[in-house]
């Protein structure tokens, strides 16, 4: 048993900064968690007070049945990879990987058998001899990922662990950081600010703001349903487009467009949200919803990618095929049939509920 | 980048001469210790005299106490180090790694204590070693060197252990280790240039130290070497063969240290240029 579970959980600084606030979070037993979020939202902290390296100012964390508020970092039974690996200087490879180990007092030759099982699994078989400053930054990143899967421990946790590595070695890193948690199955909690990392890693996805948890799901439905307007200008990318105005029986009107909308009970002020990929281009007989001049065009060949402004609003477009539009070209676009979310207007930008939009889970 | 040749040629030239400069007066020192009698002056201008003889030395071994203020020296000298090194190397870790009342406040004070010339200390220093009963003891100069050492040394292991990733630590520590084990295993071997450069600097403080030395140590068979070597210039006529000689002496322990330390020195003189 080795989940992990934070209840009320609330980190305030010495300099009075809250950074975390009343977290609620469930990890289950061999989950793969994301924890992602803007540049200090809490990230880190939550990550860091599930280690031990940060005390808790209020609530419980608990892994498996222990509450483990009050233990010493390595009395958690975790393992922790750190965005700048911190691997020893002073160490080889090989005591890089066995230092945990060594310091609970395990047997020379268990240590040795499980260190070589670790550089195989992470062909690290041929460097075990070196110090950390002879490798580059993808060896000493699976040296780090190493040191923790020597220790078996009941959950690992990740720092922004690819952050300092080429956008190549990323996408390599992050296959086979997900094949290795299929392989070990080991309770996974990873920070990252990187949403394709949390799309393609994660079981589930926690979404934080500004050290409250915004919402916590799967990662298509996190990104089918976002609970308020946040995780839905968050998730995806390029990032959903926003249309402030009015919905008035079951009309939405606002920067100069009018969309039906079926059984909506909400009246008044609110923003309605449609993904980039749910915008398309008005053909034949189909009306048009607006129509605008492209201020942008990328064309990457499967997709096209268009910019423009509405009343203002910076909206983009992804076309799924090849599109020979020039900027400055005017384009009728229309919102495919009920893919259109929408969110109130008040503080917590809450997306309103409606029946008509298609279940996720039956496409 | 290749340099026109004049400008090498200027280079050397300037460097060279600086060198002899600063070469001149130890040769001198050889020089003399070399020479028979006590001729301090002499026109001749080679280093080693002809008639060189090395009676100087034989004679600081088997008629003066030389060896007894060498051991002096050492003793003190070494103690001061073991002193320094362990309370810099965990003083300095705490003001490094902890925020503590009064922290910047006694950084500061170190800082300040650095600007008073050594003689302003030495009435209210010899005081407070003669309330103690410390006075012609090596404890009281002990005292005296490890207090006054002591705030460059806190200041160097704190800069030294400031460019040591914390990471470092929290790492250790989730593999296991206590805070004391991370610091033992982990940051205090990669702050080794760091202590050596300390243990440099507080031998040093001790081995060549004069002015505190005479005040504070009175009787012949407990001087240090600095001490013994002014007392061949003490009486009516200086021995300058002798004085020499012990000068020559004195310094190669120094210099000998400095040789083998030298990695250690250039490279904790530039880690903290580099980032990690
Ligand atoms: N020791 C500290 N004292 C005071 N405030 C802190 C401290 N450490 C972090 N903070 C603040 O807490 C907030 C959360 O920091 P945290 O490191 O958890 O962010 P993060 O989500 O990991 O961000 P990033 O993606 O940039 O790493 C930030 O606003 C940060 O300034
Ligand atoms: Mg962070």
């Amino acid at each position: 048993m080795s989940e992990i579970r934070l209840t009320n959980i609330i980190k305030r600084y010495e300099d009075g900064f809250v950074a975390v606030k009343n977290a609620q979070l469930e990890i289950h037993d061999g989950e793969f968690m994301v924890l992602v979020g803007p540049s200090g939202c809490g990230k880190s902290t939550t990550l860091r007070m599930i280690a031990g390296l940060e005390e808790v100012s209020e609530g419980d964390i608990f892994v498996g049945d222990q509450r483990v508020n009050d233990l010493e970092p390595g009395d958690r039974d975790i393992a922790m990879v750190f965005q700048n690996y911190a691997l020893y200087p002073h160490m080889t490879v090989r005591a890089n990987m066995g230092f945990g180990l060594r310091m609970r007092g395990v047997d020379k030759n268990e240590i040795d058998h499980r260190v070589n099982m670790a550089a195989k699994i992470l062909s690290l078989e041929n460097l075990l001899n070196r110090k950390p400053k002879e490798m580059s930054g993808g060896q000493r990143q699976r040296v780090a990922v190493g040191r923790a899967i020597v220790r078996q421990p009941s959950a690992f946790l990740f720092d922004e662990p690819l952050s300092n590595l080429d956008a190549k070695l990323r996408v390599q890193m992050r296959t086979e950081l997900a094949k290795l948690h299929h392989q070990l199955k080991t309770t996974t909690v990873y920070v990252t600010h990187d949403q394709v990392e949390a799309m393609t890693l994660g079981n589930r996805i926690t979404v934080m703001n500004e050290g409250v948890i915004q919402q916590v799901d799967t990662p298509l439905n996190l990104y089918r349903h976002p609970r308020n307007r946040f995780v839905a200008g968050f998730i995806g990318s390029p990032a959903m487009n926003f249309i402030r105005g009015n919905v008035m029986e079951s009309v939405f009107s606002g920067s100069g467009i009018r969309l039906a909308l079926d059984k909506v009970s909400h009246q008044g002020p609110a923003t309605l949200g449609v993904r980039p990929e749910d915008l398309t281009i008005a053909k034949g007989d189909t009306t048009s919803i607006f129509s605008v001049p492209i201020e942008v065009v990328e064309r990457m060949g499967h997709e096209t990618v268009l910019y423009f402004q509405l009343s203002g609003d910076p909206l983009v477009a992804r076309i799924e095929e090849d599109l020979a539009i020039k900027a400055g070209e005017n384009v009728p676009f229309t919102i495919k049939s009920q893919r259109w979310h929408l969110f109130e207007a008040t503080d917590d930008e809450l997306r309103i509920e409606h029946l008509a939009h298609p279940d996720p889970n039956k496409n | 980048m290749k340099e026109p040749k004049g400008i090498t040629l200027l280079r050397h030239a300037v460097l060279i001469l600086f060198s002899l400069f600063a070469i001149y007066p130890a040769l001198n020192v050889l020089s003399i210790s070399l020479r028979p009698g006590d001729r301090l002056r002499s026109t001749d201008l080679s280093i080693i005299p002809e008639d060189w003889s090395v009676d100087s030395y034989i004679s600081l071994f088997t008629e003066q106490p030389f060896l007894t203020w060498l051991g002096n020296s050492l003793l003190v000298s070494l103690l001061v180090t073991i002193f320094g090194v362990t309370l810099a190397s965990i003083g300095g870790y705490a003001f490094s790694r902890f925020r503590f009342v009064g922290r910047g406040a006694g950084m500061a004070t170190l800082l300040t204590t650095q600007m008073f010339p050594a003689t302003m200390l030495m009435l209210p220093l010899y005081v407070m070693i003669a309330r103690l009963h410390l006075v012609d003891t090596f404890l009281g100069l002990m005292l005296f060197y490890t207090a006054t050492a002591m705030p460059f040394c806190l200041w160097q292991m704190k800069g030294f252990y400031d460019t040591i990733p914390v990471s470092l630590e929290e790492a250790a520590r989730i593999d296991g280790c206590s805070r004391w084990q991370s610091f033992v295993r982990v940051t205090l071997p990669l702050a080794v240039p760091g202590l050596v450069i300390t243990a440099l600097f507080s031998f040093m403080t001790a081995w060549s130290e004069y002015l505190v030395a005479a005040q504070v140590l009175q009787t012949s068979e407990n001087f240090t070497l600095p001490l013994g070597l002014k007392s061949f210039q003490e009486t009516m006529s200086t021995q300058w063969g002798l004085y020499a000689a012990g000068a020559i002496l004195v310094s190669l322990p120094v210099v000998i240290l400095f040789m083998v330390l030298s990695r250690y020195l250039v490279s904790g003189m530039t880690l903290g240029a580099v980032k990690e």
